[in-house]
């Protein structure tokens, strides 16, 4: 065996040992679900007794899960849609023309992303509670969609100034109409932004804490994130049902990620070296 | 290519392609930031009807508040950790990761995967895991023999801030590494091979060729962890709420207990526009400071 493939294995073993520390955490909490009362007190990297499913039946109720669950899927899907449309559509005038305007409007919009949510917040939650948008689906989508609109733009923009004009020209010589054109000949061509503007914002969103945590306190407008928050407060500190918890609402994104894992981590590699 | 022609309708129907975009961003996103610039002058708590306008009184006053200080000071102490560690520990990892590793695959897919949980989530797990008794750091210390190490981690002052920023290093280490390999996945094989002709050495190569030609990953990832860090909440409120006696309270958790459990609306915009100005100024001088060092290949 010659050097370099020794230190390829030797390097691969010690990967791998740090791989596993890293990934205590989660074996931690998932162990911790399926532990008795008894059990939690023990030592916190044993193995749990037998498989019970009393933590997540208990949890799943007590947590109203599938009200919860629908609330974020919902709010997620809405936001993301609202993101793809109007960012791609904004997006594609202000990659394609120059002159002062666009330029303008341009930087207008991608200014947002330096600007913290939180400087925001005040008199954002004054003026949503004026409309009575407060613990609503729409209000709570209007302020994902707004928030995430300047990233969403950026990274139309940076796509579709890498891609050439050809196939819309020839779309509007055949008389379609500028909406038209970009429908047909523009949106299916930005896919790859779409994925990563999909993935980036879904993240955001489905993960948000702050503005659940001020916009939608209603009960049954509660997100996962909140509903989770709430529930420690509500109950104390009842970690036997936190964590189940905590596991049903990392459940639905991990599947999504074991499905999608190369794209998305593709989507925020892209996403990023442009930035 | 076909020549654009400029006619009115065609910037009308530009203006309806950006008009929905516009509206949704300048109404619910810079127009409240505008406004809070306003609100940022007055002594509004909140709930009353009138308001004073109290000129730049609020930003005078932060200038001598203890608490703001004490935020600001932690907030600079907790930047620059993330920002080096989370680059430190991410290069080497990128870089193994960029090896030709069986399992290289699996374990990029390993190290990312908490950047896909909440911050919520990933603060509990913590909670847990640095709890003074039963937690798992504090059992695992007793378990190697180490018992007089135990700490209330998150319960001491001396120690609260660091540990957090292990968690935020836990969570995101694995995002920078991310950009960092796909930085080096962009460097022509030629260079290595022309290197190797010149007999230069492992640390040689790093130096010489692959670190100058990260430089784009690496302006990303410090601005990245900049603004990400100046702007932390949720895993800082989840766990500690800012607490031990301030140990882990940052401008944007102030901002948040002034605001909205203090009802002083006024004074919490202000510290909101202290750190816009932060945000600002870090992240614009690094981005001019990082880019004129950036070399392409």
């Amino acid at each position: 065996m010659n050097t370099a493939r020794r230190n390829t294995i030797v390097l691969e073993a010690v990967m791998i040992a740090a791989a596993t520390v890293f990934f205590i955490p989660f074996y931690f909490i998932v162990a911790m679900t399926f532990k008795s009362p008894e059990e939690m007190a023990g030592f916190p990297l044993s193995l749990p007794g037998s498989l019970r499913f009393d933590n997540y039946a208990d949890t799943w109720r007590m947590m109203r899960f599938p009200t919860v669950l629908g609330n974020t899927l919902l709010i997620t899907a809405s936001a993301v849609a609202a993101l793809v449309l109007f960012g791609s559509l904004a997006a594609y005038p202000l990659a394609r023309k120059s002159n002062r305007i666009y330029n303008f409007l341009y930087i207008y919009f991608i200014a947002g992303i330096m600007v913290p949510f939180q400087l925001a917040m005040v008199p954002l939650y004054r003026f949503v509670n004026a409309l009575h948008l407060v613990n609503t689906y729409h209000g709570a989508v209007l302020i994902y969609s707004a928030i995430n609109l300047p990233m969403a733009i950026f990274l139309y923009a940076g796509f579709l100034k890498a891609t050439p004009r050809e196939l819309e020209e020839a779309a509007w010589i055949d008389g379609c109409s500028r909406f038209r054109a970009f429908w047909v000949a523009v949106f299916p061509i930005v896919k790859p932004a779409t994925a990563t503007v999909a993935v980036l914002c879904s993240l955001s969103t489905w993960n948000d804490f702050i503005i659940p945590l001020l916009f939608l306190q209603d009960q049954d407008r509660r997100t996962i994130t909140i509903e989770l928050y709430m529930f420690v407060g509500e109950h104390v500190t009842n970690w036997s049902l936190l964590f189940p918890g905590m596991v049903l609402s990392v459940i639905p994104l991990l599947a999504a990620y074991l499905f999608l894992q190369k794209y998305i981590i593709k989507g925020i590699a892209a996403g990023s070296v442009k930035g | 290519m076909a020549k654009w022609s400029l006619g009115k309708r065609e910037h009308a129907s530009w203006a309806l392609f950006i008009a929905p975009a516009f509206l949704i961003y300048t109404i619910i996103f810079l127009g409240p930031v505008v406004t809070s610039f306003y609100y940022s002058m007055t002594n509004w708590n909140g709930l009353s009807k009138t308001m004073d306008f109290v000129g730049l009184r609020n930003f005078a006053h932060l200038a001598s508040d203890a608490a703001f200080l004490k935020a600001l000071r932690n907030t600079f102490l907790f930047t620059v950790l993330v920002v080096l560690l989370q680059n430190g520990l991410a290069i080497p990892l990128a870089l193994a990761l960029d090896a030709k590793l069986k399992t290289k695959a699996l374990l990029r897919a390993v190290f990312f995967s908490p950047a896909i949980l909440s911050p919520l989530v990933v603060g509990y797990t913590w909670l847990y895991i640095y709890q003074p008794q039963s937690g798992l750091l504090n059992s695992l210390l007793r378990a190697v023999g180490l018992g007089d190490w135990e700490q209330p981690w998150l319960g001491d002052p001396r120690f609260a801030l660091y540990a957090i920023v292990l968690i935020v290093l836990w969570q995101y280490v694995g995002y920078s590494m991310v950009i960092f390999v796909a930085n080096l996945q962009s460097i022509p094989g030629d260079y290595y091979e022309a290197a190797d002709i010149d007999g230069a050495g492992g640390w040689r190569k790093f130096r010489s060729i692959t670190f100058p030609l990260m430089a784009p990953s690496l302006t990303i990832n410090i601005v990245l962890a900049s603004i990400g860090s100046l702007k932390a909440f949720d895993i800082i409120y989840v766990t500690t709420k800012g607490g031990p006696f301030q140990a882990t309270e940052t401008i944007t958790t102030l901002l948040f207990s002034t605001a909205f459990s203090r009802n002083q609306f006024g004074y919490g915009t202000s510290i909101g526009v202290v750190m816009f100005f932060l945000v600002l100024i870090v992240s614009v001088l690094q981005i001019f400071l990082l880019r004129k060092r950036e070399v392409t290949a």
